[in-house]
């Protein structure tokens, strides 16, 4: 009786071993830079001292073309001793994961990422894995550097389908003072009246309904961006109400459904609102019933 | 033993109201309670920016005004520092002089508003803001990610514009 006590969770936790090594099994050997394209970004490009820079570790090219994903490991290993004070953590943002989380190891000395998914795959609309925001020591007084080993393993739904990437990212930090100033961006933003009329649309006498119903903007719905100054821009465009009944959506110049755009510098684009659903009460002339937010940021090389 | 078990049922209802008592202002605290960040103004503050400067060498002409809309160029840096000590954050945000549009720039930090800004002009840059009373004391020395937002306003009506910008900022705060 005592004998089979013990022998029945020994069965389970090498079941549960040989289980979660199925799914991250490093290979000796996988070819550099194959399966999944990546990139480490280190923003700022000189963080000051006293302050911090941010580690952001991201897939390019994964997309539906590609494998769907059902593991992965990100170790960033400590260097200089920076990583025990820095914060981390999953943009995965997978709750259905078995494991999506982000933790400083202090035995191993490293920042590591464990995602696993029991069934299914990483939903291909994400890109961004992996955020550390790392402090610089501010008792630091030169300008210097720290590079950071780091090694991300891939466990896809293909056939022997694991990459193990190693690679490095480093970053550098200066007294403030010593810090170029950063070129400053430039944009223009150009809005129409933003004037929508809904209509019910036409009679139908043989369908016996109204067709045709919706909202025009009379050519009044529109913003139009553009890069005026050095470096390129991201936009992102929102719509906001606290209206339930009538939400908003942006289309380029193709019709094409767009939340976010990359200008580089003197680009220069058109985009529409376009309202949708039926007013669930009467509007009176000139009622705000929403604003647009333009959002700028980022690098538009990204 | 009736009187004790009366003065028990008393203390068992003093006991119940104060539970619930602290139930309703955990509630309150939670639900209720208004922490909302600064609000935007619907319309333009009275008052102009002081630190606001006017833009050396600008004499571009005044961008096409869309009939009924409107149109601005902004420039910025989205690095900025805040100094505790006084209370001031150290800044580049310029109104250049072809918007059509008179600009109050606000700085949020974990959707807290810290910064607001009076009216700054078409033609005016603002190189240097005062923090909102007691948003000094809510900081940290360190780095922290945070956002411009850039109201419009009509500068003959002062009514504020159904489009507004925010852009991603990194502030770097020190004592």
């Amino acid at each position: 009786m005592r004998k089979k006590a013990i022998q029945l969770p020994i069965a389970v936790l090498i079941i549960f071993t040989i289980l979660c090594a199925s799914f991250l099994h490093p290979v000796s050997a996988s070819p550099e830079g194959g399966g999944y394209q990546y990139e480490i970004v280190a923003s700022p490009e000189i963080a000051a001292i006293g302050g911090e820079v941010t580690l952001t570790l991201r897939l390019t090219d994964y997309t539906e073309q590609k494998a769907g994903i059902r593991g992965l490991q990100i170790d960033v290993y400590n260097a200089d001793n920076m990583l025990q004070n820095s914060t981390s953590r999953s943009l995965i943002g997978d709750t259905s994961a078995l494991a999506d989380s982000v933790s400083y190891q202090p035995e191993r000395d490293l920042v590591r990422l464990l995602y696993v998914k029991w069934s299914g795959t990483m939903d291909y609309s994400v890109s961004d894995l992996l955020e550390i925001k790392i402090p610089i020591d501010a008792s630091l007084t030169e300008a210097g550097e720290t590079t950071f080993p780091v090694r991300l393993l891939i466990q896809s739904t293909e056939d022997d389908g694991q990459y193990t990437y190693n690679t490095s990212v480093t970053i550098r930090y200066a007294p403030q003072e010593e810090i170029p100033d950063q070129p400053a961006a430039s944009v223009q933003i150009e809005w129409g009246a933003m004037e929508f009329t809904y209509s019910k649309g036409t009679w139908n006498p043989e369908t016996y309904t109204y067709q045709n119903a919706g909202w025009d903007d009379h050519g009044s719905g529109y913003i139009r961006l553009k890069n005026d100054g050095e470096m390129p821009v991201t936009a992102g465009l929102s719509y906001h109400t606290e209206r339930t009944d009538i939400t908003g959506i942006f289309q380029d110049e193709n019709q094409q459904s767009i939340q976010e755009l990359k200008l580089q510098v003197n680009d220069d684009r058109n985009i529409h609102l376009k309202l949708q659903g039926q007013p669930s009460d009467y509007l009176e002339e000139n009622t705000v019933i929403g604003n647009v937010t333009v959002t700028i940021g980022g690098n538009g090389n990204e | 033993m009736n009187k004790k078990g009366s003065s028990s049922k008393k203390i068992i209802m003093i006991l119940c109201i104060i539970t619930a008592a602290a139930i309703a202002v955990t509630i309150w605290a939670l639900f209720f309670r208004n922490t909302s960040p600064e609000l935007a103004p619907d319309y333009a503050p009275q008052q102009e920016e002081e630190n606001a400067e006017a833009i050396p060498g600008d004499n571009a002409e005044k961008m096409e005004t869309p009939e009924g809309g409107s149109a601005v160029s902004i420039s910025y840096s989205k690095e900025l520092k805040i100094s505790l000590s006084d209370e001031t954050a150290s800044l580049y945000f310029a109104n250049p002089g072809k918007s059509n549009q008179d600009m109050v720039l606000q700085i949020s930090i974990q959707d807290e508003v810290v910064v607001q800004s009076g009216t700054i002009k078409p033609g005016n840059q603002v190189s240097q803001l005062k923090l909102l009373n007691d948003e000094a004391g809510k900081l940290s020395p360190g780095g922290y990610d945070g956002k411009f937002i850039v109201l419009y306003y009509d500068p003959d009506t002062g009514e504020k514009a159904v489009v507004n910008t925010e852009i991603p900022v990194t502030i770097t705060v020190n004592e």
